[in-house]
């Protein structure tokens, strides 16, 4: 166990790419320890002034952040090989658990590389296309009251609806690939709150089709490992257990009823 | 047809307990005649071997099915780039296990079926290289390996067909189908260890 | 007449709404975000979006969520686009409820409703303590529906850099630059609306994040369109103090029965309660934000002597906390450590919102016909102060008013902005090229993050929440020191590809010009209205001040006017609480 006091250094190993075409290559940096500090703030300070551990002047590392209080997903990055969020990262608490040896930051591995820890998650955007993830409203206008719900269905639907597709859950699954088009967890979630919406679930079958199509729900292998790395504590596995049901239900339905 | 990979996947779940997993269980009692003494496995044996329709019945409830489950499952072993050494969590390990179990399950399948039932010859010379395979201490371990690595792909398998198939869905659910196949693989492996023990008595 | 086609800037809830308006009449949107718009700062409102739903049999009404919304702004908002934010909210949240927004819910079914700052009833529809979430997502789905169906071309990890504005001053589109490529592009345009938020970053450490640095307002200013009111900046009363950021911890903790207290002679003291019976805890933010700051930097009673006073929870049941106030209690004990449902929170102000912002009409269009702001980048509804929840509801709101207002100019359009625009996207693509080329090669000795560090500190300390003449002066006078620095900058990033540090270059210099704009407001101001105080000048002058601030750009400085503001509805009262 590392006494923080005696701790001088920030120190980091950072796997760097200068564009997607080029390869990766790994850096060290260090900065003065400072207490408090997340993975955000100590890229912040490296930028000011972008000098490696050996002292050779580099180009600043480019990572992608945002909101900094892990609700927008952005700064999703594997740190000591874990997917997360670098602004919910502290630097005290990842020197507590490994030491101080430097900590590795890499970019997810499961999407293209733009440059450096910056990546390009624009699949899981299109997947929430292929699975439909949206209430097919009627239009924006206002036309009185919507639907109620019940509060135990909201308590569900809430869970699933702080998902910020950050990643995380593609990242650690070994059944998402290259080899394979699973849709991916949070996809399958998503189903399950807009099957749950009183007007969403009037699409819910179409979502249901899309979910049983190649790449769709057949393709979890029950790892789990998306419940335990999803930041926002959504339980994956169980939603992806919801609609297991819900599409075996759906298939033995369209077949009885053509 | 788009829905061809969720058919063979649905399939490919469904046949591993109906009939297969059903299989296992009756094999282990049929085998389990062992304990009553071995003129009752003699019975048994002999039985099964003259039991009518016994080709058709092994052909169309095991070996399509096994041959089945094994090619498609050789599939989507490859289709998995499996990361248990960088996330140690208990599940990830379980999807792991099951992977190289039926690897493993898979080798041995070949090994007992093609000498007890393809290559061994009568009744007699079947019982006889199964007792002396078994009181070679390197074949006695290579059968409980097999065997054991077998009951965990079929148990572990158990609760993953409770989630593919939407029957345990929340946690609480999941945890009790969980404990059960532990219960059940601790259960069975004693067992299959008593009849290999017992064989090799014999 | 050939396509039309409208270009959105800004893919949060004001953009995303404008451009859901702007679709649903079947004119084709381009969509310019910096960010993935499912990541753009509106995620990060918690607390919940005001409308006079009456569910709680309390006689709530449109007329009193108008009468408080105009009152806690002190007067200072135009009041007939107020009187249209009120009306129209109860069919707007309606609405995103349809959309699939995952309100809290009441045991019947129906939306719960809390209470905020400054209102006495219960008239804040939430989605526990993530609200901005889930109505950005709601927003974002429904964009990505339209962009399915052809109608919405998303260009994320696009940053505006300049407009095309044509010798007849009417807007033609933007010209944008890819963040990844580099690649500098026209995008003409028959309407374009600005919908790029605050600009917290001008304060360095503040609630905002990290994209909003003002600059494509900035770059609407340097045009010459006029920026209102951008004296007025909300300190949010209860943010925990961070290295980084000074993460919000919402209104609705109180609205929901947090208290804030402190120690005086070894005893809770609970001074909002004391101060202001009505209220209590619930005050409008201006108020709690200097009564804070008063026990803190004036008493000398803040927590451990440091700046920081308890924001506390835990003597609420933890089942009703974790279905209402889940979203926040989470960012404090990941960020801090401690569990709010048994220790009191730790909080002080922080930078907050933008009142002001670009000047439109009550369409929402600036003074060039085709350019249109939307959402907290506009100055239209909240006046001198906003209350709690009526953000998220002016943003979407907004998008309401500002897409059928496109819709409709677009409609009246002789000819295409394609037909008519000449060589001026290629002249202009051509400046920014050249313009880039020339950041690139900036090898003086400044870092930029350093010099906007130096920048934010003296904002913090000079124009937040006790500003004094002398001070805004010798801020002015340092602000155009940072200006001449800023020529002398080194941009550090030799990449030619995605390269973030050229971009951060660009928006500084905007945070720059806008941070005099505030300041020069901000000292021509003397008198105390709202988020604006001056112990100088203690009382709201009604007969000087009763004005819109206007910012125009000329020769690199602001140069300042006034505008009446419309009281049509409601006469000034003295706003006490």
């Amino acid at each position: 166990m590392v006494n923080l006091k005696d701790v001088q250094y920030i120190k980091l190993k950072i796997k760097r790419r200068n564009s997607p075409q080029e390869a990766s290559y790994w850096q060290d940096f260090q900065i003065p320890y400072r207490p408090n500090m997340n993975i955000v703030s100590v890229l912040m300070e490296i930028r000011k002034n972008p000098v490696t551990a050996d002292g050779q002047k580099v180009n600043p590392v480019v990572w992608e952040c945002n909101c900094l209080e892990e609700v927008c997903g952005a700064c999703t990055m594997l740190i000591n090989g874990v997917p997360r969020q670098a602004c919910a990262a502290l630097t005290d608490k990842l020197i507590e658990k490994y030491g101080d040896r430097p900590i590795q930051l890499e970019p997810l591995t499961k999407f293209p590389v733009i440059r450096d820890l910056m990546i390009d998650r624009n699949k899981m955007f299109d997947n929430l296309k292929r699975v439909r993830a949206w209430v097919q409203v009627d239009g924006s206008w206002t036309i009185g009251r919507g639907p109620r719900l019940a509060e135990k269905d909201q308590r569900i639907a809430y869970e699933i609806s702080h998902c910020m597709t950050c990643g995380c859950c593609l990242e650690a699954c070994p059944n998402y690939n290259a080899k394979s088009d699973f849709v991916g967890p949070n996809a399958i979630a998503q189903v399950r709150m807009f099957n749950l919406h009183a007007i969403g679930r009037m699409q819910a079958d179409e979502r249901l089709e899309a979910l049983t199509d190649k790449g769709g729900l057949q393709d979890c292998g029950n790892s789990q490992n998306c419940k335990q790395v999803c930041p926002k504590h959504i339980n994956l596995t169980a939603h992806i257990a919801a609609m297991n049901r819900a599409a075996n239900a759906y298939v033995l339905r369209s077949f009885l009823d053509k | 047809m788009s829905k061809l990979s969720f058919f063979l996947r649905r399939f490919h779940s469904l046949i591993a307990l109906i009939p297969l997993g059903i299989f296992v269980f009756v094999h282990f009692m049929l085998n389990s005649s062992i304990f009553l003494g071995n003129e009752a496995y003699m019975t048994m044996v002999n039985f099964m071997k003259h039991a009518p329709f016994v080709i058709v019945l092994e052909l169309v409830l095991i070996a399509i099915p096994l041959i089945f489950h094994g090619l498609y499952g050789i599939y989507i072993v490859y289709l998995a780039k499996n990361n248990a050494l960088q996330y140690k969590y208990y599940r990830n390990v379980a999807f792991y296990l099951q992977r190289i179990t039926s690897l493993i399950m898979l080798a041995f399948l070949v090994w007992h079926v093609y000498t007890l039932r393809i290559a061994g010859g009568g009744t007699e010379d079947v019982y006889g290289i199964l007792v002396s395979t078994l009181q070679d201490p390197v074949g006695f371990i290579l059968y409980v390996v097999g065997i054991v690595a077998s009951i965990y792909h079929l148990t572990n398998g158990i609760f993953t067909f409770c989630i593919t198939w939407g029957i345990c869905v929340g946690d609480r659910a999941q945890k009790f189908f969980a404990t059960c196949a532990i219960l059940l693989f601790v259960v069975m492996s004693i067992w299959a260890v008593g009849i290999l023990l017992a064989l090799a008595a014999a | 007449m050939a396509k039309t086609k409208a270009v959105v800037v800004g893919g949060g809830l004001a953009g995303l709404m404008a451009t859901l308006k702007i679709t649903e009449k079947n004119i084709p949107v381009d969509l310019i975000s910096l960010v993935p718009v499912k990541r753009s700062h509106s995620v990060c409102a918690q607390g919940g979006v005001n409308a006079a739903l009456d569910t709680k049999g309390e006689h709530d009404s449109i007329d009193q969520h108008f009468y408080d919304t105009v009152y806690g702004g002190d007067f200072l908002a135009n009041q007939t686009p107020v009187r249209g934010l009120v009306e129209n909210a109860p069919g707007l949240i309606y609405a995103m409820d349809r959309m699939g927004v995952m309100f809290t819910r009441t045991s019947e079914g129906l939306l719960d409703l809390r209470r905020f700052g400054g209102v006495k009833n219960h008239r804040t529809a939430f989605a526990g303590a993530t609200t901005g979430q889930q109505l950005l997502y709601a927003l974002d789905e429904q964009v990505r529906y339209k962009e399915v169906l052809g109608l919405v071309n998303k260009f994320e990890n696009w940053e505006m850099i300049d407009l095309l504005i044509d010798d007849n001053e009417v807007c033609k589109g933007v010209v944008a630059q890819n963040l990844a490529t580099m690649e500098i592009k026209e995008f003409v345009a028959d309407a374009v609306v600005i919908a790029t938020g605050g600009a917290g970053m001008i304060y360095g450490r503040s609630t905002n994040s990290i994209i909003n640095t003002g600059s494509a307002a900035a770059i609407l200013y340097q045009h010459g369109i006029p920026f209102a009111n951008g004296e007025f900046v909300q300190i949010h009363p209860t943010a925990m103090p961070g290295d980084d950021k000074l993460r919000l911890m919402s209104e609705s903790a109180r609205g929901d029965g947090a208290r804030i207290w402190t120690y005086k002679d070894g005893k809770p003291w609970y001074f909002l309660e004391e101060r202001y019976p009505s209220y209590g805890n619930l005050v409008p933010r201006d108020i709690a934000a200097r009564e804070i700051y008063d026990v803190c930097v004036n008493m000398g009673l803040g927590v451990d002597g440091k700046n920081m006073v308890y924001l506390d929870l835990s003597h609420l049941p933890t089942d009703f906390l974790n279905k209402r106030l889940k979203g926040i209690m989470d960012i404090y004990e990941t960020f801090y450590g401690d569990d709010p449902r048994k220790v009191p929170m730790k909080i002080f102000p922080a930078v907050h919102y933008f009142m002001g912002g670009i000047h439109v009409n009550w369409e929402h269009q600036t003074r060039i016909p085709g350019l249109f702001a939307a959402g907290e980048c506009d100055y239209m509804y909240h006046g001198a102060n906003r209350l709690g929840a009526n953000s998220l509801l002016s943003a979407m709101h907004s998008g309401t008013v500002a897409g059928p207002a496109v819709v409709k100019y677009i409609n009246g359009l002789k000819a295409t902005a394609a037909e008519t625009i000449g060589n001026l996207a290629e002249q202009v693509v051509k400046k920014q090229q050249n313009e880039h080329e020339k950041l690139m090669k900036m090898e003086g000795k400044e870092n930029p993050y350093k010099l906007h560090d130096e920048m934010s500190d003296i904002m913090y300390r000079n124009a937040t929440i006790v500003r004094i003449n002398k001070d805004l002066k010798e801020t002015d006078v340092k602000l155009q020191e940072f200006q001449q620095r800023w020529k002398n900058i080194n941009v550090t990033d030799m990449g030619a590809y995605s390269n973030q540090t050229v971009m951060y270059v660009r928006q500084l210099r905007g945070m720059m010009d806008l941070a005099r704009v505030i300041v020069g407001g901000a000292l021509r101001r003397d008198e105390s209205r709202g988020s604006h105080y001056k112990p100088e000048f203690p009382k709201r002058d009604d007969e000087n001040f009763l004005k819109t601030t206007l910012a125009t750009y000329k020769n690199g400085n602001p140069e300042f006017s006034w505008e009446e503001v419309d009281i049509s509805l409601l006469k000034p009262v003295e706003r006490k609480y």
